[in-house]
């Protein structure tokens, strides 16, 4: 198999990404708050059996081949709420094809550090709305990316109906693929090591913590004198965030 | 040779820029006195010169003019009108300044080779290419070799030999009968004005393994008939094809080399290309600020062919200066894509170099089967590259996808830039109906 994913040059982690330790008892909202983070993007570990499931497909993503962190993915839109494709089946399944998959998310549903214990938000472009105006053109242009058959693909292999990993065949978990698609629009590459099919929320945390010599690349070349910013364009910058790692490696739920 | 009933004039794109086109204009005997071009529409006026081929009281002229001075990343289409009537029409366009990024289309590049007319009387191929959806419709055309089998039928050359005028009148007879093979669904013509397109040659362009002797054509037995039948196959190559190797295109930060390793190949196991165009090959390596796509005629990702290759096919790696094509591509300050065909099958593999760059390695082989007997057997590339020891090199892994086709086909190949990156798509789609299916994704991937 060819190997889908290619190593940074880099020998150190980018330093602007920093652990923000969770105080005793606090909730993924209030952590959030002490971020001030009402943009960016945000990942959470889960430890659903789904969540599981996901955090070891990634495995292959990782040298160590150890689970990911993360398993889910999602557009900040403000500190209550993010924009996300979460596997979970909610309302009528008939609004998924209109909306492409994508759905908006309470930050407090995602508030439980026992069902989410790892938290990251991360920055890719600098202030601007690009990247916010982008996910109209990715909600309503499913040849731009057709999530509804990647949320098919990995509830198959959830719900073990196909066990192969759908990553290996391309097919990027979709939250992390709506992420991935909407920066694209905007110009900026959100996994420089992955083809862009692979999208994951593991792909995502690679880059911010060792690509930072690719986006500071990126930002030296937007800035040249003489180059025009095209409309619709984010600029980039080095990514930065900020995370919190309760549980290091996949555990199953306390009442497991 | 039978001569065309009356005037048969052609039109293609034989190149671009961001602000320009080049239109390359012939005619398979007199040109119309009041033969007009139009670009885009706009008149534009012919040169005075032509070059010309004649052969057996036939001749055929051509000439090449550049148009400057226009927008990028526009449809300026190909238009020649003579006594009133459009007698040919081509598609062209300036290409665009930089990358696509998403949702636009991908900047597209169609990849083929090897094309026997003979074998395709369906005009099949063009038939495919006509059919592509509007996302795969290419911005240019790359034909990598054996665009003319000049050696076929076989035991036609078997059996006769011929003087060099005789040579002459039978490699334009193909020429003209590839160039103009048409009809209502496609024909190679529909192949040849699709889209800018960029020509490099292999063996077949000339003969079976040029430029050393094919056991089954007589002519190259002789050092006499192999200089005749090289001076018409060259001659006839660069006024239908390419009249200069080591053609190089950017669009943005992507840049492609279209280099030649046939034309100036020597017999002695030396070299495939001339000396300069390994130095201009060196300088746009080393010169890259972005990914590059490499152009060759034969694969790169191989062994030494051994003794069977004095009689059947050389590759590059039997010659000595392929080490220094192998330091040449180990230098790649960016991610390289070779594209290449000959082989009669379709693969894909990659390399990933000791500096952390990569080079992947796609092949596109054939459009057109020349017979049953040379189709392709598939094969991995080999283990590492180079697979033959070159000083100062260390070998690096290389890795071939599952991806395989032996059956007639053609590849597109679609860039979009993002931020600091390139993305690729590969896609295959097949000449015929229901031997696969109908545009197989090959790889996709991100090249920097």
């Amino acid at each position: 198999m060819l190997r889908v994913v290619r190593a940074s040059t880099a020998t150190a982690p980018n330093r602007q990404l920093t652990e923000l330790r969770a105080r005793k008892g606090e909730g993924n909202a209030s952590w959030l708050r002490r971020t001030s983070a009402s943009s960016g993007i945000v990942l959470f570990g889960g430890t659903s059996v789904a969540d599981l499931r996901l955090r070891f497909a990634q495995s292959v993503f990782r040298d160590d081949l150890t689970p990911s962190h993360w398993s889910l993915a999602g557009l900040l839109v403000d500190e209550a709420t993010f924009l996300s494709v979460p596997l979970d089946l909610e309302g009528d399944v008939s609004a998924v094809p209109p909306s492409n998959g994508i759905r908006t998310c309470a930050v407090a549903d995602h508030d439980d550090p026992d069902r989410y214990p790892n938290v990251a938000v991360l920055h890719f472009a600098a202030e601007g709305d690009a990247v916010q105006s982008a996910v109209e053109q990715v909600r309503r242009q499913r040849s731009l990316l057709d999530i509804p058959a990647l949320i098919v693909a990995w509830l198959g292999y959830v719900w073990a109906v196909d066990d192969r990993d759908p990553l290996a065949s391309g097919h990027g978990i979709p939250s992390a693929a709506f992420v991935e698609a909407v920066h694209s629009v905007a110009n900026i590459e959100l996994t420089p090591g992955v083809a862009s099919a692979s999208s994951c929320p593991e792909a995502i945390w690679q880059s911010a913590k060792w690509w930072d010599g690719y986006y500071r690349e990126s930002a030296r070349l937007a800035a040249a004198p003489g180059v025009p910013r095209s409309p619709g364009h984010a600029v980039p910058q080095v990514p930065s965030g900020r995370y919190v790692i309760r549980r290091p490696v996949a555990q199953s739920a306390p009442d497991g | 040779m039978t001569p065309l009933p009356t005037t048969v004039h052609f039109l293609g794109a034989h190149g671009a820029s961001p602000d320009g086109i080049v239109a390359w204009i012939a005619a398979a005997g007199t040109p119309a006195a009041d033969l007009q071009l139009t670009v885009g529409g706009r008149p534009h006026p012919l040169g005075d010169s032509w070059t010309t081929f004649g052969a057996g009281g036939f001749a055929v002229r051509a000439q090449r003019i550049t148009i400057e001075g226009l927008p990028p990343g526009r449809d300026h289409p190909l238009r020649l009108i003579a006594n009133g009537e459009l007698v040919a029409s081509a598609e062209a366009s300036t290409l665009p300044a930089a990358l696509p990024s998403p949702p636009d289309r991908p900047f597209t590049i169609l990849l083929g080779s090897c094309f026997s007319v003979l074998q395709d009387a369906a005009c099949l191929v063009g038939a495919a290419v006509e059919r592509l959806p509007a996302v795969a419709r290419p911005h240019v055309t790359i034909l990598c070799g054996d665009q003319v089998y000049l050696d076929s039928p076989a035991l036609h050359f078997l059996a006769c030999t011929h003087s060099r005028d005789e040579l002459a009148q039978e490699h334009l007879q193909r020429y003209l009968t590839t160039w103009s093979q048409r009809s209502d669904l496609g024909g190679f013509q529909r192949v040849l004005t699709a889209a800018d397109t960029f020509f490099c040659s292999d063996d077949h362009d000339l003969w079976n393994n040029a430029p050393n002797a094919a056991p089954y054509v007589r002519d190259t037995w002789t050092a006499e008939g192999c200089r005749a039948w090289r001076e018409v196959a060259i001659a006839l190559f660069e006024l239908f094809q390419a009249p200069r190797q080591g053609e190089i295109f950017a669009v943005g930060a992507l840049s492609c080399f279209v280099a030649d390793t046939r034309l100036a190949r020597t017999a002695d196991r030396v070299s495939f290309m001339t000396a300069e165009q390994m130095t201009e090959l060196g300088q746009w390596i080393r010169g890259l600020d972005g990914p590059g796509l490499l152009v060759v005629g034969q694969p790169v990702f191989v062994g030494e062919t051994g003794w069977r290759g004095q009689f059947f096919d050389r590759g590059l790696a039997d010659y000595r200066q392929y080490a220094e094509l192998v330091r040449v591509v180990s230098s790649t300050p960016h991610d390289l894509v070779i594209l290449t065909g000959d082989v009669h099958f379709g693969r894909f593999a990659t390399c990933e170099l000791p500096s952390g760059r990569r080079v992947h390695e796609v092949i596109s082989s054939p459009l057109a089967l020349v017979h049953r007997i040379a189709a392709g057997k598939w094969g991995k590339a080999v283990e590492a590259f180079p697979a033959v020891a070159v000083p100062t090199v260390a070998q690096a892994p290389v890795s071939t996808a599952s991806y395989q086709r032996i059956d007639e086909h053609f590849l597109t190949l679609g860039f979009t830039g993002v931020g600091a990156s390139v993305h690729m798509d590969v896609t295959a789609w097949p000449v015929r109906v229901g031997s696969g299916p109908w545009g197989e994704p090959v790889a996709s991937t991100v090249l920097h």
